[in-house]
């Protein structure tokens, strides 16, 4: 009898020791996802947010939004690359049209996708405030007021959860990137 | 007595069905994401490897460890994972000092772009340390890899963060719970598929080149750790298309090799060898079996120039025997491949090992 009652303690604690683990993810019907055990995504921003938004053709691009909005009032793309993630679900997609190239993730985890970055690669397009690569370092002053951050040559303006990063070389813009700080 | 007895037999029971349970639980790693099952699969090997590749998938789809034995004799494995960052390299290096001590070791460098654990990191990091033996450098290891969200317990008692995998068992966590088929030879995954690169965006440019101190400080101890063994220690960087390699990253490679002494192989500037218009399975990322092919013959010859410890092994008894069964699944892999390709174009089912040996 006793033995009985020292089996079934100890069944009892081992049921405990299941129970503590708590049930708070969310379930997936794949076999072994890996990914299922942690719930670590980026953090969409939420709506209404204020994100930096850039505009093209009269599409407004905001930094952290949903990604199908956007695809479709812009059209197709020139060229597109896809970078699945490695081993696991998730994939980075990266759009290039006229004068811009646009980022976006499909998170591993099954979150909501969003707009990661855009980049400004030629002249023919600009920011709505009027800078465009090749304009002189002086514009991003008079443009934009007083950076949040410097480093070599790179200048940051914070808004919500994104930046806006212009590069300057030899006095003159060379490199325009709105991006979603998608991290904490 | 009886008391003590029946204390005995409850801890008895506890434990067995604890281990039990961890086991049913654990991820198999017997279907995707199958390159969980990497690490653990060295430990089935000979331990008899003059060569060790380190790194990730820019090692372990790209270099064919076959075509090192058939055709230059030089006995290797990879110990590659996805996404393996310098601190996990480490972990492997340190790992394989417990079962052999190799002649040479060439390590991916690709990792040293990526500063400190990503965010998302947590997958890799699981497929990484899941399957390695419990020792006092792993749990080291672990912890400068954790993501904050982890735990140091969770690696020890995996059992701790399976909340709903009850909810989820199949038939594949019966099947392998005693057993794992194999999901590679000697490290090495197959793709013999083309997906051709196509358009590649131009790389941005970044403010300040420095690699992070975490990733830096993990190949000074790789360097430390291979001298303090009289190992020959060889950088590598894959002919890979993206992510992009910077000229001033391969500078300071450069830098460090000549510091230090070490061979550096640099395959991106490969370019008459790999056309990732049909050497690629994915658009440039990673080598398909007949660009690791070629690579591989590419590589082999200067490695045993530079790499004076790393000699023709062919002709002794006990190593052919082992690699002839090794390049016997290697060819019945590669069939299985091509023979899917030509009725679907891609492959899917014999992505696995099993699938393409049953």
């Amino acid at each position: 009898m006793k033995k009985i009652t020292a089996l079934v303690l100890a069944a009892a604690l081992l049921g405990i020791t299941l129970a503590a683990c708590g049930d708070t993810t969310t379930t997936n019907n794949d076999d072994n996802d890996v990914t299922r055990t942690t719930q670590v995504a980026p953090t969409p921003a939420p709506t209404g947010e204020a994100n930096h938004t850039f505009m093209f053709n009269n599409v407004e691009i905001t930094m952290g939004a949903l990604p199908d909005p956007v695809l479709a009032a812009l059209g197709p793309a020139l060229d597109e690359m896809r970078e699945p993630n490695c081993a696991i679900e998730g994939e980075d997609v990266t759009l290039r049209f006229p004068g811009m190239i646009l980022n976006l993730t499909y998170p591993a985890d099954g979150t909501a996708p969003f707009i990661v970055s855009v980049s400004l690669i030629d002249d023919s397009v600009g920011t709505p405030e009027g800078l465009y690569i090749g304009a002189p370092a002086a514009d991003i002053a008079r443009l934009y007021g007083q950076y949040d951050r410097e480093v070599n040559g790179f200048y940051y303006f914070n808004q919500g959860r994104s930046t806006l990063e212009i590069a300057v070389r030899d006095g003159v813009v060379v490199q325009i990137i709105y991006q979603y700080l998608f991290l904490d | 007595m009886k008391r003590i007895l029946s204390i005995l037999l409850a801890f008895v029971f506890f434990c067995t069905a604890f281990w039990a349970v961890q086991r049913l639980l654990m991820p198999k790693y017997m279907s995707n994401p199958f390159e969980g099952a990497l690490t653990a699969e060295y430990y089935r090997s000979n331990f008899a490897h003059d060569l060790i590749i380190i790194g990730s998938c820019e090692v372990y789809s790209n270099i064919s460890p076959v075509v090192l034995w058939e055709e230059y004799g030089i006995p290797a494995f990879i110990r590659g994972n996805p996404q393996q960052l310098m601190w996990h390299s480490r972990a492997m290096l340190e790992d394989t000092l417990r079962h052999e001590t190799p002649r040479a070791v060439l390590l991916s460098i690709q990792a040293l772009m990526y500063p400190t654990p990503p965010h998302d990191g947590e997958p890799y990091n699981r497929m990484v340390f899941d399957g390695m033996r419990l020792s006092l450098p792993m749990l080291r290891n672990v912890r400068e890899s954790m993501t904050p969200e982890e735990s140091m317990l969770s690696y020890v008692f995996p059992l701790l963060r399976f909340h709903s995998r009850w909810q989820e068992l199949n038939h594949e966590d019966l099947q392998f719970f005693w057993r794992r088929d194999p999901v590679s030879i000697n490290g090495f995954v197959m793709r013999a598929d083309v997906l051709p690169s196509g358009w590649i965006p131009p790389p941005a440019m970044l403010p300040d080149y420095s690699f992070g101190q975490q990733a830096i400080d993990a190949l000074y101890d790789m360097l430390a750790i291979t001298q303090e063994h009289g190992i020959e220690l060889i950088l590598f960087k894959a002919p890979s298309l993206l992510p992009h390699w910077h000229n001033e990253w391969d500078a300071w490679v450069v830098d460090f090799a000549e510091q230090h002494g070490l061979p550096y192989f640099n395959a991106i500037t490969s370019t008459d060898t790999i056309d990732h218009q049909y050497h690629t399975f994915n658009g440039g990322l990673n080598l398909n079996l007949a660009g690791a092919e070629r690579l591989t013959r590419y590589l082999a010859p200067w490695l045993m120039d530079n790499a004076p410890s790393l000699t023709d092994r062919r002709g002794e008894p006990a190593l052919d025997a082992h690699w002839q069964q090794l390049a016997t699944q290697y060819r019945a892999w590669q069939a299985a491949q091509e023979a899917e390709i030509a009725e679907t174009g891609r492959v899917y089912h014999s992505i696995l090992l099993r699938n393409a040996l049953s």
